[in-house]
């Protein structure tokens, strides 16, 4: 993966986002903004009190919350249907930062067209508040593609984490991983910080954040240090052993983690280690978290009576890593092998953990490859009904929904078989995605929306007819509360998802549009009763068919033919109805075929 | 599409060792066995329960573990094949469990009153450890699922029970709530060779740890252990070093940074694992152990794999249910008002067809009993919803197609009915257990309002079969009346039994076709019923 945001690590713009990060410290406001060129930066602020850490309203265990979706509607799970959770606490300081200028200032520079680059970056704390301001220009600018704005770049200088894998997942399925660059030193606690639990390092945290504060001295020996440093590694170490079954875990182990509360923090983007003699960067988030376990370790007990100490230094020497590491030494993993690892002191044990975490990924991408592989006969399939069953059925003057559902002839057998074919491709993909065994792109590439989409528009009709065929809403209730496949749900939300970022459309709009996939059920459900009851449901049917016609969410060729049901049961309303009905016009209207 | 194969067993154990969970757990059964009585506190949101070791004098007393009447564990389901002996255990520790056993029960209710999260540990070390585990089984396999989450972790404790207490706990998925730490140096879990262990063992030695979740390998780990004469050294002294080594110590790296490293992660994992148990590589029983973990990891995944296998093959065979969905549908829907099962005995064109279908379905079903049969599946496998219910499927719609075809072809008065003599197909009988074993047959969701689609007693059509035949004999003249009463009493009785399912709207509207045999046998009964007026019954009821 190159990193095409960045020229490389000797881009003067690093340095400078280090100086601005420096010079934030000692703003009185909450941001700091240079310009020069085409470039223009932000850096943020950091804080070291524990508030600003752990949002002391917070109950849970690590003081995440789940993201707005309303604000960050791309920063979810959508196989999953979960949102992404971030620190409460570094979510509220971004909201403090809305509450002074910086938004205007933003929208200023985008409006200027002037720059080509908006940075984002701070130190410490202040590296959390780019990341998730960094999301916020995502969100705000970036996702509508209609007009340019400038590409937003993230420096963080020892940042902690600031999101759990939703939050990772979601930025790399929009490809914005790419923007964001973290920078660590190998001893630095504060990336590690929030691996631990809350509760485990209430005490010490204060003293701790303190002393990682530029402005102040640091105590050598410190016992508090040390007690903090120790609790934060024993909850490292655990999410390293955790992070690195991936899906091998076996029941046993599922079993003990839910006994535990682990982490659910994970790092998100490019991280770069410096190991004192050169910078190791990876994107992977299971081997950076055993870096960050297993880079601690020694053989030498002298070695790691330093570490408490050296922990808190090497969050304070982010300028000498960027003076003394030779620019040239930037090593990629996995591209240049895990032996770049020695620097490290990586044991054996250590570089095949690190190891597997990237064979894992390699292993995402043949997955996905064996998928791309099956798509022709998935699209063959869909072809099949596309054309020779639907105009068949079209020839019968009945339309599809009505044909399959009556399964008299051949052609309805194979349309079935074909329906339950087709049923267990996309369910076999939808798991692979639940279990995280595809690589997050996946979903997001327009290939697969649009296949699954063309697929949802296409099979659905089939299956609610089949689902009202053997009157299976009877026994387990209406198909769009209790019978809806996962799968439809799952393509439904991909598409609404491309509507939101390519089209610009208004949830209002996307809401709309989703009633094409009501529309059979709507009408199964609304044949059996007596109008007088359910006058409203059925104008607002006719209202929106319209609009599902013409996204072209339900097929107007078909549902108005002189056989199709769904217009002998319209003819069947009462007469005051259908004179004032919109479809009047269509459903006098009989079509040449 | 597979899954990443990495060696997993010594990062199982890294993981275990990492969590507070043992260290807390070991820190309790210290002061349990020095205190001599059970302990019951809560560390960090975790109710823990430690029960202190007991010297046993007696040899080993195997009992029965009472799992019908109203024993303790009378709702433990073994779903053992009838030919292996029940699961015993050993009598001395059943004894102490029965004495402490409701003291904990109560203890953790009360405790866990007021809590929200709900988590228990029950352990022990050596003795005690084994009393642990029976009172973790115990409480696992109550009448009602427990309401809290339980984890058994037992410290150099002797085997509970016999091979048929091991694969019932693993058959009823449990065996995933028990961890046994073993030393390598410890003799006392590996002294009967008559005992099987269960659940997951974690093996520890001063390079760290691996651990082993099936029982053979577990065994054959005893087995390497055994013969190499590793020592028997002062045990608690052991645990309590690796318990405060791997607990405060982890960030001194046990292995050299040092050595070549297999690219294939995989090798380079089975490697490193057999460095952990303290074997060197090359020398024999190294050989053997990496051996052992080798296969262990083969044994865990290849039902897993072999499951995956069969998932799509169940995709493949899925044309062949739909075809005989569809016959059924279109026979359904015929004017000939037959019915598939009826239909199908035709055997004209369309039948054949179908045959094949099913003959199919039969063949991959037969294969799947068979690998159940002959263990190469997850254990549990049929357990999991997916192969319940699409096992049921297939039954309810091929099996009276398979009736239809035996009485067309087969049946003879010598061989019996369908029903008799093993005609009956087994996999047939094995689909009708796990459905049993599953627990759940329809839940009562109130009053069927349209026939089922399919009919929910797959015998029917046998059942009759065998009510023509009792019919038709009645008609003949040289019966005599023993025999005519007899004969009378098993139609009446399948009378009133398709009447209810009928009422129930239980069976599927083939059975009700206008010229389904069904229907033409009501029509019989009921003309027969007419020319010999209700004397037949009457008479019946005299004798």
């Amino acid at each position: 993966m190159a990193f095409p945001i960045l020229t490389g690590i000797n881009d003067p713009v690093t340095s400078w986002s280090w100086r601005a990060s420096t010079r934030a410290y000692s703003t009185d406001q909450y941001f700091h903004k240079e310009e020069e060129d085409e470039t223009v930066i932000y850096a943020f602020k950091p804080s070291f009190s524990k508030k600003d850490w752990f949002a002391p309203e917070n109950m849970s265990s690590f003081g995440e919350i789940k993201m707005n979706r309303d604000h960050f509607p791309c920063m979810r799970s959508f196989s999953k249907d979960l949102d992404a959770t971030v620190n409460e606490a570094f979510l509220k300081n971004l909201e403090v930062l809305f509450s002074t200028s910086f938004s205007d200032s933003v929208k200023t520079v985008v409006d200027s067209r002037r720059s080509q680059r908006i940075v984002f970056t701070g130190h410490s704390s202040g590296g959390a508040s780019a990341i998730l301001a960094t999301v916020w220009y995502l969100e705000t600018y970036f996702k509508k593609q209609s007009g340019v704005f400038p590409e937003p770049l993230c420096l963080t200088f020892g940042a902690p984490l600031v999101g759990d894998y939703v939050f990772k997942h979601a930025l790399r399925r929009e490809d914005w991983s790419r923007f964001f660059m973290n920078f660590v030193t190998r001893f630095d606690i504060v990336p590690r910080i929030m691996l631990a639990q809350k509760a485990s390092t209430n005490q010490t945290l204060p003293y701790a954040l303190s002393q990682l504060n530029h402005t102040v001295s640091i105590q050598e020996n410190d016992q508090s240090t040390a007690g903090f440093y120790a609790t934060v590694m024993t909850d490292v170490e655990t999410a390293a052993h955790e992070a690195s079954f991936g899906n091998d875990k076996i029941m046993f182990s599922e079993e003990n983690s839910s006994h535990l509360e682990l982490s659910p923090y994970r790092s998100a983007g490019t991280f770069v280690f410096s190991t004192g003699t050169r910078l190791v960067s990876m994107n992977n988030s299971d081997a950076i978290l055993q870096i960050l376990f297993y880079a601690s370790q020694s053989t030498n007990e002298q070695e790691l009576s330093q570490r408490p100490y050296q922990s808190i230094r090497d969050h304070r020497s982010y300028q000498e890593m960027l003076d003394s590491v030779a620019m040239e030494s930037l090593h990629h993993l996995p591209l240049d092998g895990v032996y770049v690892l020695s620097d490290f002191g990586l044991t054996k044990h250590a570089k095949k953990c690190v190891h597997a975490a990237f064979e894992a990924d390699k292993k995402r991408v043949d997955n996905q490859s064996k998928i791309d592989a099956k798509l022709p006969r998935i699209v063959a399939k869909l072809t099949w009904i596309e054309k020779d069953y639907k105009l068949r059925c079209r020839t019968l003057r009945k339309g599809y929904y009505d044909s399959f559902k009556e399964s008299n002839e051949e052609e309805d057998f194979i349309a079935n078989v074909i329906r339950a074919e087709l049923a267990g491709s996309f369910d076999e993909v939808l798991v692979l995605l639940k279990k995280g065994q595809l690589p997050d792109g996946f979903e997001g590439r327009s290939v697969w929306i649009n296949l699954a989409t063309r697929y949802r528009r296409l099979m659905e009709p089939l299956d609610i007819a089949n689902y009202h065929r053997f009157s299976k809403n009877e026994d387990t209730g209406s198909y769009m509360e209790k019978g809806r496949p996962n799968r439809y749900k799952h393509a439904q939300r991909l598409y609404e998802h491309d509507l939101l970022i390519k089209a610009g459309r208004t949830a209002e709009e996307i809401q709309a549009s989703s009633y094409g996939s009501f529309f059979w059920t709507e009408y199964e459900e609304l044949r059996g009763k007596q109008y007088e009851y359910d006058e409203e449901r059925v104008k607002k049917l006719e209202e929106l068919l319209e609009g599902c016609i013409r996204d072209k969410e339900v097929d107007d060729e078909h549902i108005f033919l002189e056989g199709s049901s769904f217009r002998k049961w319209w003819h069947s309303l009462p007469e005051h109805h259908k004179r004032y009905s919109p479809l009047q016009e269509r459903m006098n209207y009989i079509r040449d075929s | 599409m597979e899954e990443c194969r990495f060696e997993t067993s010594e990062l199982q154990a890294s993981f275990m060792t990492a969590t507070p969970l043992w260290y807390d757990s070991w820190s309790l059964c210290e002061v349990a066995d020095r205190t001599r009585s059970i302990q019951i506190h809560r560390i960090a949101g975790i109710m823990y329960v430690a029960l202190p070791a007991v010297e046993i004098t007696q040899p080993d007393n195997l009992v029965v573990l009472e799992v019908a009447g109203d024993g303790y564990f009378s709702a433990f389901s073994t779903s053992l094949p009838s030919n292996e002996p029940p699961p015993m255990v050993n009598g001395a520790i059943r004894d102490l469990f029965v004495s402490s056993a409701l003291h904990i029960q109560s203890q953790i209710t009360q405790g866990l009153k007021m809590e929200e999260r709900k988590q228990v540990v029950i352990t022990g070390h050596s003795t005690g450890g084994s009393v642990a585990a029976l009172t973790a089984l115990w409480l696992l396999s109550q009448p009602s699922k427990p309401s809290f989450r339980l984890l058994c972790i037992t410290f150099g404790s002797p085997l509970l029970g016999n091979q048929s207490l091991s694969s019932s706990i693993s058959r009823s998925r449990l065996a995933h709530n028990f961890c046994n730490v073993v030393s390598i140096h410890d003799l006392a879990p590996r002294r009967n060779d008559d005992l099987w262990p269960f659940g997951t063992f974690l093996f520890c030695s001063d390079n760290g740890g691996v651990c082993l979740d099936n029982a053979d390998s577990v065994r054959r780990m005893f087995f390497i252990l055994n013969s190499t004469g590793t020592p028997n050294i002062e045990e608690r002294p052991r645990y309590e070093h690796y318990v405060s080594t791997f607990s405060h110590q982890f960030l001194v790296s046990r292995s050299f940074s040092g050595g070549s490293l297999s690219d294939n992660s995989y090798q380079a994992g089975v490697a490193l694992a057999v460095e952990s148990l303290g074997f060197s590589r090359d020398n024999p029983s190294g050989v053997s152990a990496k051996e052992c973990i080798e296969a262990a990891t083969e044994i865990t995944r290849a039902p897993i794999v072999r499951s995956s296998e069969l998932a799509i093959e169940l995709g493949n065979v899925l044309p062949s249910r739909l075809e005989i969905q569809w016959f059924k549908d279109s026979c359904d829907g015929s004017p000939k008002q037959l019915g598939y099962y009826d239909n199908f005995k035709v055997m004209s064109k369309r039948e054949m067809k179908v045959n094949m279908s099913r003959a199919k379905l039969a063949k991959f079903w037969d294969g799947v009993i068979r690998m159940v049969e002959k263990k190469e599946l997850p254990f549990d496998f049929h357990l999991g919803k997916k192969w319940v219910y699409a096992s049921q499927f297939y039954q309810l719609l091929a099996e009276p197609l398979d009736i239809a075809y035996f009485y067309k072809y087969d049946y003879s008065r010598t061989k019996g009915h369908y029903m008799e003599n093993g005609n009956r197909h087994k996999r047939y009988v094995e689909i009708d257990k796990w459905w049993k074993e599953k627990g759940e047959p329809h839940k009562e969701k109130g009053a069927r309002t349209r026939n089922a689609s399919t009919t929910q007693d797959t015998c029917f059509w046998a059942k009759l079969e065998e009510a023509k035949e009792c019919l038709d004999d009645m008609k003949s003249e040289s019966i005599d009346e023993q025999r005519r009463y007899l004969l009378w009493k098993r139609i009446v009785g399948f009378e009133s039994y398709a009447n209810t399912l009928v009422k129930m709207k239980e069976v599927s509207v083939d059975v009700l076709a206008r010229n389904s045999s069904y229907s033409v046998w009501v029509e019989r009964l009921s003309e027969f019923k007419i020319k010999n007026g209700n004397m037949v019954a009457d008479d019946a009821m005299e004798f």
